[in-house]
């Protein structure tokens, strides 16, 4: 036994295969193989995919065909622009509240902080697709309850999921139920973080909670945020169950997210060379818009 | 050490480009000759099914006792798979060269045709092994939409839907209207304004382009012409746009935004009629008993008088993916499951689901009054119309242009778009998913 491997070992040896210096690369070489396969081998078959159009069964190159379909097609513009306003409205209300809730929950006056924070967490391991039916009947225009309640202050009864505007108001509601606690489990973290004494020293100095929060609080947490800023934007661009499950993308589309035009395309009509086309762009949006974002905070 | 790193890389992603391009091979298949054992015991084997809800249900429970007693040597596996997981599947394995399909798989009417114009190979020709002697036995507007571009059959019919008016006889009784002078579709507009002004409720309701689909059908027209060209604004879609319109402004006709917001309407009241399918049956019984006798039927308003009061909406049918490795057993499951009479009759009795063999109309329970609706022999009226449905051509476009149409129906109910608009927008709209011609 002895004899064979150190005679196999002296001729890898010999061939300068393995040194100390070289030996760290065959560690990681089946993680490599695994990379490869299943992250390397997609990315690049998807990106030739989206040349291709099929036709009669059989994939043929077509140039940018997918690509100048894509921007003169009013329905991937709608998408985008629905999942834009969703970026700009639904973000900045989801991380203001986790922000909020985080600070409470780490507040030491708070009795029970382990099961606030378990319950507003909760959502984020939900199935979706079992808190989408009791959202359904919740918002259902008849006899749902919120418009029972509604009904009860002399409010008219809203179409929460049949009229285009407040399908997209009903999805950023079940967006941030869904989201809010995984982001302020992770601002949470962030604020553990934050040295006691800065709090003490503020406090010596006569500074406000609110003066401490807006002084000490946000800058610290700043890398933070901007982890779930950048976390939340890519979340937003592939935000999928909640309009397939709550409003099936309609009504007249107004909740169709470019993941779920995606979806369609690919899985529904087949048309997986355009589908990897919309792929790609969504991959350009999100590089943009994060490196937007790390501009935005090294500047300031 | 960069050297070895670098090659291995550059050969992979030769490797990869190798693979990407060597996809695309052998599209032509032998035709294979399959001969049927005559003795049933002589054949053998495991096959699987994939079908899903109703039909997977009389797959296992209505057809496979009887089957087995006649093939014993054959055991067969339903595997119930939810309907989207049926497709999402049957398109990756059809993607990956038809790796990993069951034998037999529940195929929708209306998609055969994406799956065959994706995939010319993808399912057994049927007429070949022998199903051609039972054409004559299927309704004319199913089988036909079930054959490939050179007249074979690729997939067995199994289930029909037929359509007709489901409505509200207390209803109409109250209301003073009655539904044998109700021949056009300007008598309905007349008939739900009367209804509408007693109850202070809908006419109808749809959660989609089904009605639309229903009305172009009924006139021999559809979303595309037999070439596969698009044919939305064709005169007939015109004319289904122009009654739609009229039901809208006549306040007639609500949207019911999904399939239980539909039910619902129906069981709450909301609606005195839904112009829809023999298949409601089966909901009605299961989710509004209460309403047991309050429901009929009538024959579908014509466009003008003394034309076409039939049409069809959904169905199913059985296919067989060409990789099956045991067809003979496959085709002979199939072939049991679409054309033993006794076995049409259980689907329709167990699972409500109609049977396109037209034999099986010559049962008792289609002449047999049924007490849920209105004592009256309510699958009889259905058979009836099934001879004078029109085929009409379900391209492998459908999905697409259905989807399109969805939206724009919602437009038309929820964003006051005129249906005529509607029309010439879907139009457009189609065009540019599909990248189709249109007629003209």
């Amino acid at each position: 036994m002895e004899n064979v491997s150190k005679k196999e070992q002296s001729t890898l040896f010999k061939n300068g295969l393995i040194t100390p210096k070289t030996a760290p690369y065959f560690f990681i070489l089946p993680a490599l193989l695994l990379f490869l396969a299943f992250t390397v081998y997609p990315i690049i078959a998807s990106f030739l995919l989206s040349f291709q159009t099929r036709t009669g069964g059989v994939y043929t190159f077509s140039g940018l065909d997918n690509y100048i379909r894509l921007f003169s097609d009013p329905i991937f513009y709608k998408a985008l622009g629905n999942t834009f306003i969703l970026l700009i409205i639904q973000v900045p209300i989801m991380l203001f509240l986790a922000l909020l809730l985080a600070v409470f929950l780490n507040s030491k006056l708070l009795n029970i902080r382990g099961f606030y924070r378990v319950s507003y967490f909760t959502p984020a391991v939900t199935s979706l697709v079992a808190a989408s039916i009791i959202f359904i009947l919740l918002l259902n225009s008849d006899y749902g309850l919120v418009n029972y309640i509604l009904s009860s202050i002399g409010i008219e009864k809203i179409n929460w999921l049949t009229n285009g505007f407040w399908a997209k108001v009903s999805l950023i509601i079940v967006t941030t139920w869904r989201w809010t606690g995984y982001n302020m489990v992770i601002l949470l973290a962030g604020l553990q973080n934050i040295p006691n004494d800065l709090y003490e020293a503020a406090s010596m100095d006569g500074a406000s909670p609110i003066r401490q929060f807006f002084h000490i609080t946000i800058p610290q947490l700043k890398p933070v945020l901007l982890f779930c800023f950048v976390l939340s934007t890519i979340g937003t661009f592939q935000l999928f169950d909640e309009p397939y499950n709550l409003t099936n993308g309609g009504p007249n589309n107004a909740t169709l997210t470019i993941t779920y035009y995606l979806y369609n395309q690919g899985f529904n009509f087949f048309d997986f060379g355009y589908a990897s086309a919309i792929a790609y762009v969504i991959v350009v949006f999100i590089a943009i818009l994060s490196w937007l974002q790390f501009k935005v905070v090294k500047d300031d | 050490m960069k050297k070895i790193l670098e090659r291995l890389l550059v050969a992979f992603i030769l490797l990869v480009l190798l693979v990407a391009c060597g996809v695309n091979s052998s599209s032509e298949q032998d035709i294979e000759e399959l001969t049927i054992p005559e003795n049933p015991e002589d054949i053998n084997g495991d096959i699987t099914v994939w079908a899903w809800a109703l039909e997977a249900n009389y797959l296992e429970k209505d057809v496979l006792p009887a089957f087995k007693k006649i093939y014993p040597n054959i055991d067969v596996t339903v595997e119930h798979i939810g309907v989207d997981q049926v497709y999402q599947k049957v398109s990756a394995g059809l993607s990956s060269g038809g790796s990993g399909l069951p034998d037999v798989v529940q195929v929708e009417n209306n998609r055969i045709q994406s799956f065959t114009t994706e995939f010319p190979d993808a399912f057994t020709n049927l007429s070949a092994i022998g199903y051609d002697k039972h054409e004559d036995k299927f309704a004319k507007a199913k089988i036909e939409g079930l054959k490939d571009k050179n007249g074979n059959v690729i997939a067995a019919p199994r289930d029909l839907g037929p359509v007709g008016v489901i409505y509200r006889v207390d209803i109409f009784e109250e209301a003073g209207v009655d539904p044998s002078k109700i021949e056009t579709w300007d008598d309905y507009i007349e008939a739900g304004k009367k209804v509408v002004a007693h109850t202070g409720n809908y006419f109808l309701g749809t959660d989609g382009d089904g009605l639309l689909r229903i009305m172009m059908q009924q006139q021999g027209s559809y979303y595309f012409d037999n070439e596969g060209k698009l044919d939305i604004t064709s005169e007939e879609g015109e004319n289904a746009a122009r009654i739609l319109q009229e039901m809208k402004d006549n306040n007639l006709i609500t949207f019911t935004n999904n399939w239980d917001g539909q039910v619902a309407a129906m069981k709450n009241g909301e609606v005195a009629t839904n112009p829809g399918a023999v298949w409601w049956s089966g909901t009605m019984l299961e989710q509004m008993p209460e309403l047991s006798g309050k429901w009929d039927m009538f024959m579908l308003p014509a466009f003008e008088k003394g034309s076409t009061r039939a049409s069809n909406d959904g169905g199913s049918a059985l296919a067989i993916p060409s990789e099956s490795d045991n067809k003979v057993a496959a085709y002979v499951f199939t072939e049991f499951a679409t054309t033993d009479i006794d076995s049409q009759i259980k689907a329709l009795t167990n699972r409500g689901l109609f049977p396109a063999l037209t034999a099986a109309y010559e049962e008792p329970i289609f002449s047999e009054n049924q007490e849920y609706f209105n004592n009256e022999p309510f699958f009889q009226k259905f058979a009836d119309t099934v001879e004078n449905i029109p085929a009409v051509n379900h391209d492998g476009a459908e999905l697409e242009v259905r989807s399109v149409m969805g939206s724009e129906i919602e437009a038309f109910l929820l964003e006051d778009k005129k249906a005529m608009d509607m029309l010439q927008d879907g139009e457009e709209q189609a065009i540019q998913q599909t990248g189709k011609e249109t007629t003209e």
